[in-house]
């Protein structure tokens, strides 16, 4: 990224955050969290800071345009002093969800940065010149809206299981290619760092006992806790059993002959109709695949870890110039069509590649090596990624 | 309010023993030092210690519900001399044998007075929603405190029925659970500083009594302890060493330095998780994530070294001795040069 690029970026910012400093928001109290940025042309992380309030973090953020910014899920005593010495009065817990996890890379391409070549494998070295190549990966809408499913299927265990309530959860989408679900709850206030392991191995399913399958041979799914969630992700799977490849052609036609039937046992915990219509080796694969299905892939350390700094909401997303903003827990939306709006000015970029992708209600078609006008929004997307340059 | 004396002798760590014991007196030990109930109470009080000690488990007879009043009494009595005493070592022995015991009442009477511990240890649950079900419900922040996933996989909350906050349990599960908490409540009642300085009479005499069947037992447990090279390892680390046997809460900075560098040192995962079994807050299943964690069997299968000289340094954790002159990692420690043990290295 040469100097108008980064100048380009920061115009963008700057207007960003003069229109929309009003999403910036600590949770209170906001003197008592630390605070972070990463801050200039070498992008710097400073850490252990404190504001007084939101207006204050807000003067900053729009004096200095910080690449990212941070905020504790811990409340200290001394937010400024070094960890070991900040005093935790109490901490919120955070779960972060990256599509990576749920094994969604994204639009994947090799970009040679001296010759301009794009490659969709990755040869390693550029054929044409034989310089290195760097991956470049794209948000892809499909990657999002899966990981905004797991992020609320994340929200609802909380409720569901952990009894936590509704208005306590916070659902983020990250701004890149994640949501942050954060939970300001009394209960979880008292959960110990070495507490929060089990929460962490009850969402992703670690030491499930194999013996689940004895329950599945009682025929029946509790309908409580993880059998709660399987039994969840069989419904859902006997409600369009023709997109599971693993089905052939004649389950496929008993379940949607039986499906209201099949559906209503199922969400009362019985298998007993399933085994019978389907036998015992489809039951099972059925089984299999909603217990996968059924993993919430949380990141353990964010979660662990008391101390984290998280991305603080409203402010912007260095990785694709996005802002992180709260999304609604109930919607079926896609998440980036409520992209707050800013930067909607066209400018002339030179572009190497952007796959298609859906933005604000609007698809922006694939670019290859040309020139094009975009919206200053979407520039700053893709000269964040590499693959533009301003003309 | 009515008080089952019974009920106390058993359970003489309720909430309510306490104000039984106020109301049966007000004045301070050293006063009652004649009185009969007080000497008897003294003496069970050194008892219970010792039975903890030497059987790692703590007697009820039913003579005791008779002389109910020493058998309250004794028990604050004793966790006084554990306090005094003041060795995290014997706090967990005393602690885990209470415990026990709480448990075993409770198996034994079964489970009839399982409710009122949890009432009166204000530990939210709820019990059996209709006699078809056996199940009682738990707030699953009061499940998690006591750490059951050290008991075993079924334990672990991703194998159990939990909806709105609350675990399922059994009777027979909520016991033990109650018990552990007991267990915990014991402990963090006995980290009161007592100073032994203020005993006279009966609780003088009790004491010099407990501290020396205290220091006899240490020593034959020492003496089962030794024998593994760590006479090769250099200060910072044998330093961590006997605070990790004392029974002292290692800091996360502290356990991961200590064993990443038992682990560099060739030490197995089991070798260390019986080191590590001496903290207080011994959580198995936690422990034993984390040395696996380090030992890159884990997660990231990332193999993690241990800290350097001047990571140490940094951490506050560097005792050199003079043989730590010339060296820049604990790895290079090769201790007094004549030493049997640096032969083989
Ligand atoms: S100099 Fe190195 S080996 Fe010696 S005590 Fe300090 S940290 Fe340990
Ligand atoms: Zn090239």
């Amino acid at each position: 990224m040469n100097g108008s690029e980064l100048r380009f970026l920061r115009s963008v910012y700057s207007e960003y955050y003069l229109k929309h400093s009003n999403l910036i928001e600590v949770p209170p109290p906001v003197s008592k969290r630390e605070i972070g940025f990463v801050v200039g042309n070498e992008k710097v992380m400073k850490r252990h800071m404190s504001f007084q309030d939101n207006e204050a973090i807000r003067k900053y953020i729009l004096d200095n345009l910080p690449w990212d910014a941070f905020h504790s899920c811990s409340v200290y005593e001394f937010p400024e002093n070094p960890i070991d010495k900040k005093n935790v009065i109490w901490s919120e817990i955070a779960f972060d969800i990256d599509a990576k996890d749920l094994g969604c890379q994204g639009e994947t391409y090799w970009v040679c940065d001296k010759c301009g070549e794009v490659f969709k494998k990755d040869l390693q070295k550029c054929s044409s010149c034989g310089n290195e190549l760097r991956e470049v990966n794209f948000i892809a809408s499909t990657c999002i809206e899966k990981t905004y499913e797991k992020a609320k299927e994340l929200a609802l265990s909380l409720v569901e299981d952990f009894g936590v309530n509704e208005n306590e959860i916070k659902v983020f989408y990250s701004g890149h290619m994640g949501f942050h679900v954060y939970v300001d709850s009394q209960v979880f206030r008292e959960i110990s760092q070495d507490e929060r392991r089990e929460i962490i191995d009850f969402l992703l399913l670690n030491e499930l006992q194999p013996n689940f399958f004895v329950l599945f041979s009682q025929l029946q799914i509790n309908k409580v806790g993880v059998g709660r969630r399987i039994a969840s992700n069989v419904v859902k799977i006997i409600e369009s059993p023709s997109s599971y490849a693993f089905l052939d052609e004649d389950s496929i036609k008993k379940i949607e002959q039986r499906k209201k039937e099949l559906i209503s046992s199922v969400s009362e915990g019985s298998l007993k109709l399933a085994l019978s219509l389907l036998g015992q080796k489809i039951l099972k694969r059925i089984v299999q695949e909603a217990l996968s299905m059924s993993r919430i892939p949380i990141d353990p350390s964010v979660t662990l870890d008391e101390h984290r700094i998280i991305r603080m909401p409203g402010t912007i997303n260095s990785k694709s110039s996005f802002p992180k903003f709260e999304v609604s827990l109930s919607e079926k939306v896609y998440p980036l069509d409520l992209l707050p709006t800013y930067g909607e000015k066209p400018i002339k970029l030179k572009v190497r590649i952007a796959p298609p992708f859906r933005l604000r209600g609007e698809t922006f078609k694939e670019l290859h090596n040309t020139e094009e006008e975009v919206p200053r929004f979407y520039a700053a997307y893709l000269v964040s990624k590499g693959v533009a340059q301003v003309v | 309010m009515e008080v089952n004396v019974f009920l106390l002798a058993k359970y003489p760590f309720l909430e309510e023993a306490k104000s039984f014991l106020e109301s049966y007196s007000t004045v301070s030990f050293e006063d009652l030092s004649s009185d009969e109930d007080y000497v008897r109470a003294v003496k069970r009080g050194v008892e219970r210690l010792k039975e903890a000690i030497v059987f790692k488990k703590i007697s009820f007879k039913n003579e005791n519900l008779i002389d109910f009043k020493a058998e309250v009494l004794s028990f604050p009595i004793a966790v006084a001399f554990v306090a005094a005493l003041n060795d995290d070592f014997l706090r967990n022995i005393f602690a885990t044998a209470e415990g026990k015991r709480v448990y075993e009442l409770l198996k034994r009477d079964s489970y009839s007075d399982l409710e009122l511990i949890l009432k009166d240890q204000k530990i939210k649950f709820y019990s059996p929603e209709d006699p078809s079900s056996s199940l009682y419900r738990i707030a699953f922040s009061e499940y998690l405190k006591v750490s059951p996933q050290k008991w075993g996989k079924t334990w672990k909350l991703v194998n159990r029925q939990i909806k709105r906050g609350f675990v399922y349990v059994s009777k027979e599960e909520l016991s033990r659970l109650v018990s552990e908490h007991v267990k915990n409540r014991i402990l963090e009642r006995s980290r009161h500083p007592v100073d032994a300085e203020s005993f006279s009479g009966p609780l003088r005499e009790g004491y010099v009594e407990l501290k020396s069947t205290w220091e006899s037992y240490k020593l034959k447990f020492a003496k089962f302890n030794k024998g593994s090279s760590e006479s090769s390892f250099p200060p910072c680390m044998v330093r961590l060493i006997s605070r990790q046997k004392s029974g002292e809460n290692l800091s996360h900075v502290e356990r991961r330095s200590l064993v990443t560098y038992l682990l560099a040192k060739g030490q197995s995962v089991e070798e260390i998780m019986t080191l590590l079994k001496s903290s207080p807050d011994f959580k198995e299943s936690i422990a034993r994530y984390q040395v696996e964690h380090l030992a890159g069997l884990r997660g990231s299968r990332k193999k993690y070294s241990p800290p350097s000289c001047e990571t140490m340094k940094s951490y506050g954790l560097c005792f050199p001795d003079e043989w730590c002159k010339n060296i820049k990692h604990p790895l290079q420690y090769r201790g007094k040069p004549s030493s049997q043990t640096s032969k083989d290295e």
